[in-house]
């Protein structure tokens, strides 16, 4: 047991980290553009005909999150909408700057009347995902945006309250001194740490032990092993390493029998806190175990929650999961340096 | 596509006979995969089988082990890789030139994870049979085995479609028997889609072709 100063003064040295979400390609993309025409609605009381028969000759399937219609912001316009005619790369136009509406529309069943002289605009090519997506899409042309309201906290820093961070820094507090209690034996320096957030309860405890007699021991991989043990599977025996451990008090068996839905199975509703990003085995044993979020400090240049891979909202994958990252950062990315 | 693509620079050249089998190896090897497979089927167990071989000699076999350990991770591939460990610990034999010399025999192409490890420890061909559209981990859902991930291990080469088409059929007589009770999967064109995320396998091309076709020379 360290003692008690020393303890707080490690904690302090560490307070100063913030939980970064690691989001999926598709959120963190850059706004794309596609070109398309729009027309001045010169007469307003033409808007509803105009937009049902511009829907129909140009029904733009593949951008639901498109206004068609939009208010021109600027007062001195002397039309107040204008609205979308088509893509670009619907119509075959050769010189872009003379278009006609003509060229734009061949129906000729098309009643133009009310519409002005066509013009280009650039509109975002994809639903905006996050909040800064939608305000940089939304300069462009309005759109529709359902917000994840988790997601926008997140990325202001705003998802975890104080308490749900002291928390966090008490789990990889563990997880960073599994790591050292495995280094101390001629490991790697990973430490990981399943939690029951339900109950606030610790599951497993584990190191990297591929160094020892397992090459395929990473601290994960051994984590997911112990948790298997406490539900009275698991494979191995770690007899030989202390400080990897499952909780098998009777607090944590009555609060996980407590449960509504039933006894514990795998790692289904657990979180993960490991020291650093985990690799493409260790991510993909994750998501067959069904974790419910991971957290860790630092990243790893194979990584596969963020890095290399981003497993945890792979498409076509059935089971996925939240990550965040930079968790005590600090003492995480110390542990990699010795 | 067939996801058979190799790094040649991780071949040294007098690997390269080893790393072409010959058919009637292949045939060999891999109808004991189906035989496991087959056993596996009949005792209600997800039917993929697989075994490792090293100098021409079987150093491990595995069947899903899931259920009984409670840990998700414990497929076939990484049961077998335990048993080459063991086998390597109990001859005082070094695991990584053990490994380096060995392949992978399995009926259903590895997931993600399984393709990873076979990485990590550094065997150079598998062969298998049919796809996981699910799951897959050398070209299906991420191409594990031959992206350039310089700490994962070595990139390792894969003959694929050996017996496929018999390899989907057993998976789907499995989902079958498996859970008559569940809601009948979408089914599309050579893709079965069975309830509760389980495994989904395509077959890509029929055996016949394949086997020839994918043993591509190395240089």
């Amino acid at each position: 047991m360290e003692p008690q100063a020393k303890k707080r003064k490690e904690m302090d040295k560490c307070d100063t980290w913030d939980v970064l979400p690691v989001l999926s390609d598709e959120q963190s993309r850059d706004t794309e553009l596609l070109a398309a025409y729009a027309a001045p609605i010169i007469e307003k009381r033409q808007t509803s005909r105009l937009v049902k028969e511009l829907s129909q000759i140009h029904p733009l399937p593949s951008l639901q999150h498109i206004k068609r219609v939009r208010a021109c912001k600027d007062k001195s316009t002397p039309h107040p909408l204008e609205v979308i005619v088509c893509l670009a790369s619907d119509v075959q136009v050769t010189d872009c700057k003379g278009v006609m509406l003509t060229d734009l529309i061949p129906s000729q069943s098309f009643d133009s009347s009310g519409l002005g002289v066509p013009f280009l605009v650039k509109i975002p090519a994809n639903p905006p995902l996050t909040r800064p997506q939608f305000e940089k899409a939304s300069k462009h042309w309005p759109t529709s945006f359902h917000e994840d309201k988790q997601v926008t906290s997140a990325l202001r820093g705003q998802l975890f309250t104080a308490d749900q961070k002291a928390k966090m820094q008490e789990y990889m507090t563990a997880a960073v001194q599994a790591a050292k209690s495995g280094e101390e034996m001629g490991m790697d320096a990973v430490g990981a740490v399943i939690v029951d957030p339900e109950s606030e309860q610790i599951a497993a405890v584990a190191h990297d032990c591929k160094r020892g007699s397992h090459p395929l021991h990473h601290a994960v991989m051994v984590c997911i092993d112990l948790v298997a043990c406490g539900q009275g599977g698991g494979t191995y025996d770690y007899e030989k390493y202390p400080a990897c451990w499952f909780n098998s008090s009777e607090t944590f068996r009555n609060a996980c029998n407590g449960k509504e839905n039933g006894l514990p199975y795998i790692c289904t509703g657990y979180d993960l806190y490991v020291t650093r990003e985990p690799c493409v085995m260790c991510a993909m044993a994750l998501v067959h175990s069904r974790i419910n979020r991971v957290f860790y400090g630092a990243t790893s240049a194979d990584g596969a929650l963020g890095t290399k891979y981003k497993i945890h909202c792979q498409k076509d994958l059935n089971h996925h999961f939240e990550v965040f990252k930079g968790v005590m950062l600090n003492a995480c990315e110390a542990l990699e340096k010795k | 596509m067939i996801p058979m693509e190799m790094e040649a620079e991780s071949v040294k050249p007098e690997k390269s006979n080893f790393l072409q089998p010959l058919d009637s190896e292949i045939q060999r090897w891999m109808s004991k995969a189906f035989d496991m497979a087959l056993e596996a089927l009949e005792n209600g167990e997800v039917p993929v089988g697989c075994l490792m071989v090293y100098n021409n000699e079987i150093i491990g076999k595995g069947r899903n082990e899931v259920n009984e350990t409670k840990n998700a991770t414990r497929h076939a591939e990484m049961v077998a890789l335990d048993q080459v460990l063991n086998w390597c610990c109990c001859r005082e034999k070094d695991p990584k030139e053990v490994c380096e010399q060995t392949v992978l025999y399995v009926t259903v192409e590895p997931c993600i994870m399984c393709a990873a490890a076979l990485r990590l420890l550094h065997i150079p061909l598998v062969v298998y049979g049919c796809k996981n559209e699910r799951f897959g981990g050398c070209g299906s859902v991420l191409d594990v085995s031959s992206d350039h991930l310089p700490h994962t291990g070595t990139s390792f080469k894969c003959i694929a479609g050996y017996r496929a088409e018999e390899a989907v059929e057993m998976l789907k007589m499995f989902y079958k028997q498996e859970n008559p009770n569940a809601p009948k999967p979408k089914v599309r064109k050579d893709l079965i889609s069975p309830p509760d995320g389980a495994v989904v396998i395509q077959v890509k091309r029929g055996p016949q072709d394949e086997e020839r076709e994918t043993i591509a020379p190395l240089s």
